[in-house]
């Protein structure tokens, strides 16, 4: 439930922050402008973000990991082939949050050494 | 001898009315909650695979501007833009619905429990859980005119 309520706030300001043709914080860049190279570049080297990117990619995964378990304990009733589904599905999601992290840590490190 | 877990063959042998996935699908009466459960689930599975497919693309900018063009350049184009447009869809539904899910379970709304009296009425088939509901469902109704107005009208 905790994961659930920090990703209503995460996901409300990702989807504000790069926005629409309608809406986009802050004012005066595009969608398109704000996914340019430059820009990433330049938002990497805000610790703001770094730190952001790191705690919202581990709720959602956790908060999505959780919840296909359930689902999969629920249809397996504690079964052998159950566990082993949850199991590689949580090696799935580490290795997608040492990726994610990787890639932002070392887009941090770029940004702000050069 | 260890005592061998059972299987799912001989789950269902003892539980006939286990259905499984197609519990989801059908159920007796119609009952709008139960239809949103299932929407719920293949929301999440949609926003997992989304979420890793995310990962993975934005991902590419710790490889230099060549690699982050080459990610980009593969994300355009009608079917993508309509892709979009249904990720934002089952993100707002998602999200509204774990709203209602959420004071559903703080026990918002539901009111007082009641003396289990044949006919069994459930909390959910209360007034103010119904407006809740109905509202949730109002707010992804705006959202998606909103959406659509702002993906394919005025284009993003």
């Amino acid at each position: 439930m905790i994961s659930a309520i920090l990703l209503i706030g995460f996901g409300a300001y990702h989807i504000l922050y790069f926005g629409s043709a309608m809406l986009s914080i802050p004012p005066g860049q595009t969608y398109h402008e704000k996914i340019s190279y430059e820009l990433v570049h330049e938002r990497a080297k805000s610790l703001f973000f770094t730190v952001m990117y790191v705690v919202f990619l581990a709720v959602a995964l956790y908060h999505a990991t959780y919840g296909i378990r359930s689902s999969i304990l629920e249809f397996t009733s504690g079964s052998r082939k159950g566990k082993v589904a949850v199991l590689v599905l949580a090696a799935i999601a580490i290795l997608a949050f040492i990726y994610g992290c990787y890639a932002v840590i070392v887009t941090h490190l770029m940004a702000v050494g050069g | 001898l260890a005592r061998r877990k059972p299987g799912r063959r001989s789950l269902l042998k003892t539980y006939p009315n286990l259905e499984g996935v197609v519990g989801w699908a059908g159920s007796i009466g119609f009952n709008l909650e139960r239809y949103l459960y299932t929407l719920h689930r293949v929301t999440g599975y949609i926003m997992f695979i989304y979420l890793l497919l995310h990962v993975f693309v934005t991902s590419s900018r710790a490889f230099g501007p060549e690699a982050w063009a080459a990610a980009m350049g593969s994300l355009s184009g009608p079917l993508f833009h309509i892709g979009e447009f249904i990720l934002f869809l089952v993100v707002l539904f998602h999200g509204a619905n774990g709203i209602r899910l959420f004071l559903a379970e703080l026990g918002l709304g539901l009111g007082r429990p009641a003396r289990p009296v044949y006919p069994y009425r459930p909390a959910f088939r209360r007034l103010l859980p119904k407006v809740i509901l109905y509202i949730i469902l109002a707010i992804w109704v705006i959202f998606f005119a909103l959406g659509y107005y702002d993906w394919f009208l005025l284009g993003v």
